[in-house]
């Protein structure tokens, strides 16, 4: 396992009410993975919602 | 130098690496380690450097440069090889265990073989992770070590120099994290949502005002109408048009035409519908009404009576005015009989006078004749009579005088008088003619009055009408018709008053109820939607929140990601840093500046890192490392951080390949650098390559060959020509 995932991990889990941020770390995980800092920047792009581009949450 | 072999090793190190048509190897190449150190040198260009890639590229399928982030064709296969055929195997050992991993760029294969079993691809990379403990990153940072990757460390531009620092320290995922995760566009996008429900609440709100004040105005329209608040419903509306429906079956009734049915006016739609049939109906009564049905005989019949009137009085006049033209002739030239008798005796005159004329004449030849005869011969006596003559001399005298006579006077007045009656005769001729032509254009026009009058009778159906009646009867049956007429025109004006009464009540219904329904049903159809936008309100401030949520998310794993990164560039830091102080006072051997110092510097959205020297005789000496070392100075720094954090790396390969790690040295640090590797390869697998000759008899001098494999590349011409010496104490 990744050194950063496991401590951004125990980072997160120290916090408090950290189910959501965790899911979304590991989302950010999985997109820096599959593409590097591009797959990052559009899993970003991805789940952000705006009024007039509402589209499916992909995390 | 230790002379550790690979049964004595914890860790895996490397046995061998043979390379197939891969890059400049054309054929096979084996290179064999067999756990020992191993010195590979050569001129530039003849392959040195491929061994590395080749090491990463069957390792992990990918190679250390980051331009060439995926294997290419072209940059993989040797010239004169065939095409995506490259292979490779590389072998490591741990004591009686070998590690094999083998790749196959033809068959796009990855195999790993280990404890006499093989798997394939994922599960091979799984197990090959697995059993080193590392993945590629870790690979390129803690084993592979190239110099160019500490070229960074000597750039001016901090970010650069931390970026360089971040590659060494293994912190690239957290730069890239740290790069694009920003919570600022979800707090704009929860802003977003926000102004969206309230424009659209301003949007609804606007609309709502405008509609209320049409409807108001539209509500005035219908009272002014009179249409009562019962009749203001669709309701209302339907019962409306059902009156009018009824109302227009009665007067459809009392004009005799078929009762129409209307569509039913249950929506504001529906009432337009009916109003659209209730004016064709309207238009259906007039033109099927009985009124209408008699009406048109009788505007036919008087028509015709206008017509029959109008040519009788002319008939009339044409034949009074050819009487008039005979009258005239009679009048001027007296009683045709009389005409004739004059002409008569105007033909027996002028044969009379023709006679005289021709008597007058016979005379006058006869008396030419005598006075010819006393003229030439003395005429005693009568020829005639034979008496005789007592004066012939005045006979001829008397002869000369009547001829004379008949010449000058009597021929001449009954010429003249002929000449006047031929003239009478042609008159009374011409006369003749006219009286003639008048009769005839008078008993023509006499002939055309009959036949008009018999149309006439046929038209007034009557029998034995006589002429001076017919005009007097036309106009009596025309004063008739144009009664009867006037009394059908005064019933349909009726019926089109009753019509337009209906009519009027369609408009008002149309124009004063339909417009207010209208207005009512957009209101409330406006309400609807603006509920509807009410409840997509919560939707909106929900999705607000989730981007609201969503920055607080990213602001913490930002938080978090600064927090590791901190965490483990200073604890790698932290384990690397005596073993850098001590590298760095070996490698430098800075007179002043004895002390190396790496550290981390946490800022409010990202983690600086400080390269700095400092002399332990001296407080406060602490400098920026590129401000007072020189380059090569510099690079030894970088290196001695960069062989202490490979050394420092937990992972289960003992084996550090370094890769020309002289560039920039000068003598005395590349006879420390021989030192130092000599050093490192007391306790690890160290790989150097180097196209320095210098640096070679510094590694020799320094013991190093002694215990490890030498790769003399001599020769490249597509088959590297590859002198192998092994260690002395392994050939012993």
């Amino acid at each position: 396992m990744h050194e950063l995932y496991r401590t951004v991990t125990l980072h997160l889990k120290a916090q408090r009410d950290s189910a959501a941020a965790l899911k979304l770390w590991h989302n950010l995980w999985d997109a820096y993975e599959q593409g590097g800092a591009e797959g990052v920047a559009r899993f970003m792009d991805q789940i952000i919602k705006l009024p007039d581009n509402d589209e499916a949450d992909p995390s | 130098m230790s002379s550790k072999t690979a049964g004595e090793s914890k860790r895996w190190r490397l046995a061998s690496v043979t390379v197939v048509d891969f890059r400049g190897v054309l054929g096979s190449q084996l290179f064999e380690f067999n756990g020992h150190p191993a010195l590979i040198w050569g001129n530039n260009g003849v392959g040195k450097s491929t061994l590395a890639l080749a090491l990463e590229w069957i390792l992990f399928g990918a190679f250390p440069s980051n331009a060439l982030a995926a294997p290419k064709d072209a940059f993989m296969s040797p010239v004169g090889g065939g095409s995506k055929v490259c292979k490779g195997e590389v072998v490591f050992v741990l004591e009686e265990k070998r590690l094999i991993a083998r790749r196959d760029a033809a068959a796009n294969t990855f195999q790993v073989e280990f404890d006499d079993k093989k798997v394939h691809d994922n599960q091979a990379r799984v197990l090959l992770e697995d059993q080193l403990g590392l993945d590629m990153d870790t690979f390129v940072r803690a084993v592979l070590l190239q110099q160019s990757k500490i070229r960074g460390l000597l750039l001016d531009d901090v970010k650069d120099r931390n970026k360089a620092l971040d590659r060494l320290l293994g912190m690239d995922a957290a730069e890239a994290m740290l790069e694009n995760i920003k919570p600022k566009p979800f707090k704009d996008a929860a802003k977003s949502w926000r102004e969206n429900i309230e424009s659209t609440e301003a949007h609804y709100q606007s609309q709502a005002e405008l509609l209320e004040k049409r409807f108001n105005e539209a509500q005035q329209e219908a009272r002014a109408n009179k249409f009562l608040g019962r009749d203001l419903s669709g309701a209302g509306l339907t019962l409306l048009y059902a009156g009018l429906g009824r109302d227009l079956g009665k007067i459809a009734g009392k004009y005799g035409a078929d009762a129409p049915q209307l569509p039913p006016a249950d929506t504001v739609a529906g009432a337009k519908k009916t109003s659209a049939a209730l004016a064709k109906a309207l238009n259906q009564i007039r033109l099927g009404a009985e009124l209408q049905k008699k009406l048109a005989p009788i505007g036919k019949r008087l028509a015709a009576l206008q017509a029959a009137g109008e040519e009788w009085a002319e008939l009339v006049e044409q034949r009074d005015e050819a009487q008039k033209d005979l009258d005239g002739i009679g009048k001027h030239h007296g009683d045709v009989k009389a005409v004739a008798t004059r002409r008569a005796e105007l033909e027996q005159e002028l044969t009379r006078l023709k006679q005289q004329l021709r008597s007058a004449s016979e005379l006058r030849t006869l008396l030419v004749q005598a006075r010819v005869c006393f003229e030439g011969d003395i005429v005693d006596a009568c020829p005639v009579c034979e008496q005789g003559i007592a004066q012939p001399k005045k006979v001829l005298r008397s002869i000369g005088e009547r001829i004379e006579g008949l010449t000058t006077k009597s021929v001449r007045e009954i010429e003249k008088a002929l000449e006047k009656a031929r003239t009478s005769h042609v008159d009374l001729c011409e006369t003749e003619k006219k009286f003639q032509t008048a009769q005839t254009a008078l008993a023509e026009a006499q002939k055309q009055l009959e036949a008009g009058r018999k149309t006439t009778m046929k038209l007034l159906e009557v029998d034995g009408l006589i002429e001076s009646k017919v005009s007097s009867e036309l106009t009596k049956a025309l004063a008739d018709v144009t009664k009867q007429r006037a009394e059908l025109s005064k019933g349909v004006e009726t019926m089109e008053e009753d019509l337009e009464a209906i009519s009027e009540r369609d408009r008002a219904v149309r124009d004063g109820l339909v417009p207010f329904l209208e207005c009512r049903e957009a209101v409330e159809g406006h309400e609807r939607e603006w509920k509807k936008a009410k409840n997509s309100y919560a939707d909106a401030e929900k999705k607000a929140s989730e981007m609201d949520d969503r920055a607080t998310q990213v602001e913490n794993i930002k938080k978090a990601i600064l927090a590791a990164k901190d965490e483990i560039a200073s604890e790698t830091l932290g384990k690397a840093g005596p073993r850098a102080q001590k590298l760095y006072e070996k490698l430098v051997q800075h007179p002043l500046f004895d002390r190396l110092d790496v550290k981390t510097a946490v800022k409010a959205n990202k983690v600086d890192y400080s390269f700095e020297v400092s002399s332990s005789a001296v407080n406060k000496s602490a400098r920026e490392a590129r401000l007072v070392l020189s380059d090569g100075q510099l690079t030894a720094a970088a290196l001695a951080l960069f062989y202490a954090l490979a050394e420092a790396g937990q992972h289960g390969l003992d084996l550090l390949y370094i890769d020309d790690p002289t560039q920039n040295l000068d003598h005395a640090r590349k006879e420390a650098m021989a030192k130092v590797v000599v050093d490192l390869a007391s306790r690890k697998q160290i790989v150097v390559s180097t196209q320095d000759e210098d640096f070679v008899v510094l590694l020799r001098d320094a013991g190093f060959e002694n215990g490890c494999v030498v790769h003399h590349i001599e020769q490249w011409d597509r088959r590297p020509t590859v002198s192998t010496t092994m260690p002395k104490t392994s050939q012993a």
